[in-house]
């Protein structure tokens, strides 16, 4: 039994450890999430993308107006929560990264590329929802509640595998040259 | 351009989590039930002070919530049967069958042999209702101090309603993915998916678990 046990744990211990070490940093999510600086930071977030979809809206010839973090017209409003921020899809994606044992020169390009695909993922999900819920009201919480939340779940573990296997890919390349 | 496994990997995972997830007739409401049995057959009962119930709610709201958790104070109750109750609505679909799909996904679409799939989707589902039932736990736990089921300070129960945002917010992605990288992979399998230049992080074998190993290039 005793045998057993070491055996079992010899295979899973270093899953274990990589698991562990991922949902510290989750946690430590919710720990950031509590300090003023963080929650000033994300407001500005959430402003900042109801602007630039309400911009990028009017250029596309919709005349929606932005008062904090609501894009509204005559039709339609939209109001940009934090939830809606996109950041614990980014704070999954920069944990899965930091925990996956690769060299730091190659987790940061990956993290700042994959953090701004995000970013500008949830922009055209603002955008996407504001236009569906002026032409196609009664879509709007399909779109929203279940369309968009499985794209950003897909992109989200996309990023993260696709990182893997350049890191992978890389090391590769640098030990057959060597 | 991605490497092919991982390409292979990401397309076979979209199509099962989108077929998954597609609105098949009559699964909504059928998984609804099953969640309602699932739960009050751990929490449904009664005691001399409470009451606790799981039904279907009435159809007339917009909202998709399908699964009603009723408590009662008996204590606060009149004679006539009227009296404060408290109603926990929520969706079972979204709480309980997308975190499980996305799971079922990532596994099915994991490159290893059938019978170590059918053995970590047995183990996940198992850990998945494990959590539902930690959610529902601190869910009907807030519920119940709205109606002096239970006593707690303004800073616990702060405590507890952020406990319980944590626990719904992690069902979407990160629980699911944390379950799906502890019942599926092995040792072996991190080896394989790691360059070699960094195998000896997992090198438990020779260095004896439980130490930190050095990494080595080789």
């Amino acid at each position: 039994m005793k045998v057993l046990w070491h055996s079992w744990f010899a295979r899973k211990g270093p899953v274990f450890r990589m698991a562990t070490k991922f949902a510290a940093l989750i946690l430590a999510y919710y720990v950031f999430a509590l300090l003023p600086f963080f929650e000033r930071a994300l407001n500005g977030l959430v402003i900042s993308t109801a602007r630039l979809a309400s911009y990028l809206l009017n250029l596309l010839g919709e005349q929606s107006q932005i008062i904090e973090n609501t894009i509204s017209s005559g039709q339609f409003a939209i109001t940009v929560l934090k939830a809606c921020s996109c950041v614990e899809f980014v704070w999954f994606y920069c944990s899965a990264l930091i925990v996956f044992p690769s060299p730091w020169p190659r987790k940061i390009p990956g993290i700042l590329i994959g953090v701004s695909i995000l970013l500008v993922l949830n922009l055209i999900r603002v955008m996407s929802l504001y236009l569906v819920g002026v032409h196609f009201p009664n879509a709007f919480d399909t779109v929203h509640e279940d369309i968009w939340s499985v794209i950003l779940i897909i992109a989200s573990l996309g990023l993260t595998v696709a990182w893997i296997g350049w890191a992978r890919r890389d090391d590769e390349q640098k030990s057959d040259a060597a | 351009m991605l490497p092919k496994q991982p390409k292979a990997f990401l397309c076979r995972f979209a199509v099962v989590y989108v077929l998954l997830l597609l609105p098949w007739p009559g699964f909504r409401e059928a998984y609804g039930e099953y969640f309602q049995a699932f739960g009050g057959m751990i929490f449904a009962g009664q005691t001399e002070r409470s009451e606790l119930t799981f039904e279907t709610p009435e159809r007339n709201s917009p909202l998709p919530q399908d699964t009603r958790v009723v408590i009662v104070n008996k204590t606060l109750m009149n004679y006539d049967g009227s009296g404060p109750v408290r109603n926990l609505d929520f969706d079972a679909h979204a709480v309980g069958w997308k975190p499980l799909a996305l799971l079922a996904a990532l596994v099915i679409a994991t490159p290893l042999p059938w019978g170590r799939r059918i053995r970590a989707l047995a183990f996940g589902a198992l850990a998945m209702h494990l959590y539902f039932l930690l959610f529902l736990f601190v869910a009907i736990w807030n519920e119940s101090t709205e109606i002096s089921l239970l006593l707690l300070t303004p800073f616990w129960k702060s405590a507890l309603n952020e406990l319980k945002t944590m626990l719904v917010s992690q069902l979407s992605l990160c629980l699911p993915v944390l379950i799906w990288v502890v019942v599926t992979f092995r040792r072996e399998d991190m080896i394989g998916i790691l360059n070699s230049n960094f195998t000896s992080s997992f090198s438990t074998a020779e260095k004896g678990y439980g130490r930190k190993g050095r990494c080595e290039a080789q």
